[in-house]
């Protein structure tokens, strides 16, 4: 992604390494070090500051401070779908996302069901339709690759007379 | 370099008091005294913290990390005439994930409490910077092709006069789309309400409820830091002045920032937050502003 992004840029650019040098390939490599180097070197000194702090005033542990919170349990937990959902949702269109949601009773509903589903735009628009007229044309194609020797021979003797034909006229 | 970091570490959390003197001026209130955040950091630096029984050191890490990842990225970008101490072909690429770095750590450190308030923040967090990300790298596209460079010092170095004579179309767009993406990647008010109360509509808010002490005001920290860095990419682009006397360039950068942070306080005191399903909108709108840019730069590029 990164390289793609970097090409791309020295497309629209028109501007990159002139010259590729060993100079010029560890060059990157180099600001890159610094860059670590600096970030390294900023976060152990606010860890240090932060150690400091900490052993200056009292620490203690409790329950996750959120109001009415519940200790949660795996069925209850924030999954990748609760990262996917906003974005989904603002995709609707292409994704068809769809979330089915069944209460009984009204204000303190006694069962809940909740399902969502998505269908996947590339697989169902683009790659399921190719594979399928891909399978019908090799279907065809199968016929012809079953058969007796003299009906191969005949194909030969076909193809050869096309080729003949061909080199012939054009 | 030294004075550069010092500029930007001592003067950020005075633009968040301006942004809250513009507000309380609009509001006919006194307002919260400038030096305010200053004031809250100190004190709760001072703090003892409380940590969750559910958490364990990533939720320690999170804030560290995220004042070092900001931090970071203010080394790479000029300010003003003060000139950036580390550039080099390619680093808008490290400077917009630096950001993406911080925001990884909030998230995960909000996901280790285990609440589902922060879950639903992170989540919704998650959502609408990936949104961002596109427009601010379409931005860096415009400004790529108009300055033929992909450093962010060149990029910014090269506007000058000359490009806001013969660029302006394209400038205007990408310095609107930047403003945009600046009060998204914020969490300022069209987007996010910093001062809400209320869990339930909280995106940023929403991971940080259960920091506390000095973790709290790293965070708050940070989030000063990511405005000053943000919003000086924002002012460099605008005000394309070159000093040869970097104090007297500073001097105006500075009044630049001050400006910028008292019209953020004019957007925050004008318009009402934006419901969550149209929050998406608003950021395609920035898009839709850079790729029109990018079309007109393109256009009289080639």
């Amino acid at each position: 992604m990164v390289l793609f992004s970097l090409g791309s840029a020295q497309f629209l650019t028109a501007a990159g390494p002139e010259q590729v040098q060993i100079g010029t390939l560890l060059k990157p490599v180099l600001s890159l070090s610094k860059v670590f180097g600096v970030f390294f070197l900023v976060l152990i000194l606010l860890t240090l500051a932060r150690t400091f702090l900490a052993g200056r005033a009292s620490q203690r542990r409790a329950e996750t401070w959120a109001c009415g919170y519940a200790p949660s349990s795996p069925r209850m937990q924030t999954t990748a779908s609760s990262f996917a959902k906003p974005v989904l949702l603002f995709f609707k269109s292409v994704t068809s996302f769809k979330i089915h949601a069944v209460r009984s009773g009204n204000y303190f509903p006694k069962n809940l069901e909740l399902s969502s589903n998505v269908t996947d735009a590339s697989e169902h628009f683009i790659f399921r339709p190719f594979y399928v007229t891909l399978r019908k044309f090799s279907k065809g194609t199968l016929k012809l690759q079953s058969g007796t020797i003299p009906q191969s021979l005949f194909y030969i003797l076909l193809a050869t007379v096309a080729l003949l034909i061909w080199r012939f006229l054009w | 370099m030294v004075a550069r970091m010092l500029v930007c570490m001592v003067f950020s959390p005075f633009l968040l008091g301006v942004i809250g003197k513009t507000k309380a001026l609009f509001a006919g209130r006194k307002g919260p005294p400038y030096l305010q955040l200053y004031y809250d950091i100190f004190k709760l630096l001072q703090k003892g913290s409380v940590y969750s029984r559910t958490t364990t050191w990533i939720f320690r890490a999170a804030p560290l990390v995220s004042v070092t990842a900001v931090l970071v990225a203010a080394f790479l970008i000029p300010l003003g005439s003060l000139r950036a101490p580390i550039q080099f072909w390619g680093d808008v690429i490290l400077f917009a994930y630096l950001f993406g770095l911080a925001r990884f750590f909030m998230i995960l450190a909000a996901l280790d409490t285990g609440s589902s308030f922060e879950g639903m923040g992170a989540s919704r967090e998650a959502a609408f910077s990936c949104l961002s990300e596109i427009a601010l790298f379409l931005n860096f596209a415009v400004l790529a092709v108009l300055s033929k460079s992909f450093s962010l010092s060149g990029m910014i170095g090269a506007c000058s006069w000359f490009s806001w004579t013969t660029m302006r179309p394209s400038l205007v767009l990408v310095d609107l789309s930047c403003f945009m993406i600046l009060l998204v990647e914020n969490s300022r008010i069209p987007i996010d309400d910093p001062a809400t109360h209320l869990e339930l509509t909280m995106i940023h808010e929403g991971m940080v409820l259960d920091h506390s002490g000095p973790d709290l005001a790293f965070i708050l920290y940070a989030g000063a830091i990511k405005f000053f860095v943000l919003g000086g990419f924002l002012i460099t682009l605008l005000l394309p002045f070159h000093f040869y006397n970097p104090a007297m360039g500073t001097v105006v950068f500075l009044l630049g920032m001050v400006f910028l942070a008292a019209a953020v306080g004019v957007v925050e005191s004008a318009m009402a937050r934006l419901r969550l399903n149209r929050v998406s909108t608003f950021i395609i709108g920035s898009f839709v502003l850079a790729s029109f840019g990018l079309m007109i730069a393109l256009a009289r590029a080639f």
